[in-house]
């Protein structure tokens, strides 16, 4: 560390350095208008005063044309370190400033849908993105759809706060809401509900359960939603073949596995997130 | 005549019961009512917590015209019982028991919807069918 190099720069260039593409800090005291009791980060660790967000890219632009969603979504878990530099960030506080850290990922439910704390505040109250149209996903102009990763400390660190425009909605889903009521997000999936008025988002609304079903479409948790079907079966034979058959290709297939978030259909159609996925450097044909 | 020794599940039974902290009248239920709620409680209020929950969720702008949207509604179980009049433990069994209890046809429909929008608008992809393959 350089001697003039503060905290917050250090623990930045750290996580940049262990391959995250954004990272920012939000003050816990901005989570109490955002979230309720219960729900924000010092409910989960006592004294808590600082969150640092890390995002990273779910998935590289080969990925994002793939036409096969399970090989998009199991080679995430592949190439993401995001956990990690959470937990390295964790270390780093506890070990060399002597504070208290833990680390929030979004495997971390409290009962059934509800997050212990939610990620997109995080990002959104550390400046990673702001909330878009498209479910209320935290969109970045320069990244586009990121992952994040919370680290909750009890340090003080300076925070970078909330970005100061709004990313959503872009130029050309303005131009085609004001001619069609719609935008690319509304249109790809009916999960998705808002107003743009004077070119900013007035209301967004998000079926989430709708979503759950496509995101979670091979969790472990949908076979189990299948079970009272295949215990109600009387024949055994086909009850045999509803329990291993056909169904597990769109449920899950080996029990299991257990992947998340396998439905981007709202991002794959969103301008800004398609200007952010476009390959740069050399050789650049897409 | 010698005492009758429980049987060893007895006493991890037993002693899971000390531990539990929970009163009497909670020991030796049905694994339905240690979980679920009366089915009549269920069907009166399914709906309702799960539009006021994080299942239907809703933004606005704020008056400020800041960058920050409001939220409506997405209450946590603590503020649904407040605005339902439920006890927090009945409105926790019922969202639970609420989030997934879809027809399973809207899974099926899912895989569908994904599989068309890949087939309908590549984005760059190959036109490859995968309507065969194994998923």
């Amino acid at each position: 560390m350089s001697p003039l190099q503060t905290v917050e720069e250090r623990i930045k260039d750290m996580a940049l350095e262990m391959g995250a593409d954004a990272v920012g800090i939000a003050a816990v005291s901005d989570f109490y208008k955002e979230c309720p009791e219960g729900y924000r980060p010092d409910d989960l660790l006592k004294g808590a005063k600082s969150v640092i967000v890390v995002g990273k890219r779910r998935y590289t632009k080969g990925q994002w044309m793939a036409p096969n969603t399970d090989l998009i979504h199991r080679a995430r878990s592949g190439q993401n370190k995001r956990d990690t530099i959470g937990a390295t960030l964790a270390g780093l506080l506890e070990q060399e400033y002597g504070h208290a850290a833990i680390i929030v990922n979004p495997g971390m439910f409290d009962t059934g849908f509800v997050p212990v704390l939610s990620l997109k505040v995080c990002a959104e109250l550390a400046g990673l993105g702001t909330r878009s149209l498209a479910g209320g996903i935290i969109l970045s102009e320069e990244h586009g759809l990121l992952g994040f990763v919370a680290t909750i400390t009890t340090m003080e660190l300076a925070p970078d706060g909330p970005m100061e425009s709004a990313v959503c909605p872009d130029q050309a889903c303005i131009a085609m809401y004001a001619e069609d009521g719609t935008t690319p997000c509304m249109r790809a999936c009916s999960a998705i509900e808002g107003k743009i008025e004077g070119g900013s988002l007035k209301e967004v609304i998000f079926y989430r359960q709708l979503c759950a079903t496509r995101s979670n479409t091979t969790m472990n948790t949908v076979y189990l939603r299948l079970l009272p079907e295949i215990v109600e079966e009387n024949d055994p034979e086909r009850r045999k073949y509803l329990a291993i058959g056909q169904a597990r290709k769109y449920i899950e297939d080996p029990p299991g596995r257990g992947i998340w978030g396998r439905c981007i259909e709202c991002m794959r159609v969103c301008p800004v997130n398609r200007r952010a996925i476009q390959l740069k450097g050399r050789g650049a044909n897409v | 005549m010698s005492e009758t020794k429980p049987t060893f599940a007895a006493e991890i039974l037993e002693r899971s019961r000390q531990d539990s902290g929970l009163e009497k009248s909670e020991f030796g239920k049905t694994p339905y009512d240690m979980y679920c709620v009366p089915l009549e409680v269920y069907r009166q209020y399914k709906d309702e917590v799960l539009r006021l929950s994080l299942s239907y969720s809703k933004w606005v702008a704020s008056e400020d015209g800041g960058v920050l949207l409001e939220r409506v509604d997405q209450l946590s179980d603590a503020e649904l019982s407040e605005r339902l009049d439920l006890d927090e433990d009945t409105v926790r069994r019922i969202r639970c028991m609420a989030e997934w209890d879809l027809p399973m046809e809207v899974f099926r429909n899912a895989a569908e919807y994904k599989r068309r929008r890949r087939r309908e608008l590549p984005a760059g992809s190959p036109k490859r069918d995968i309507r065969d393959e194994p998923s």
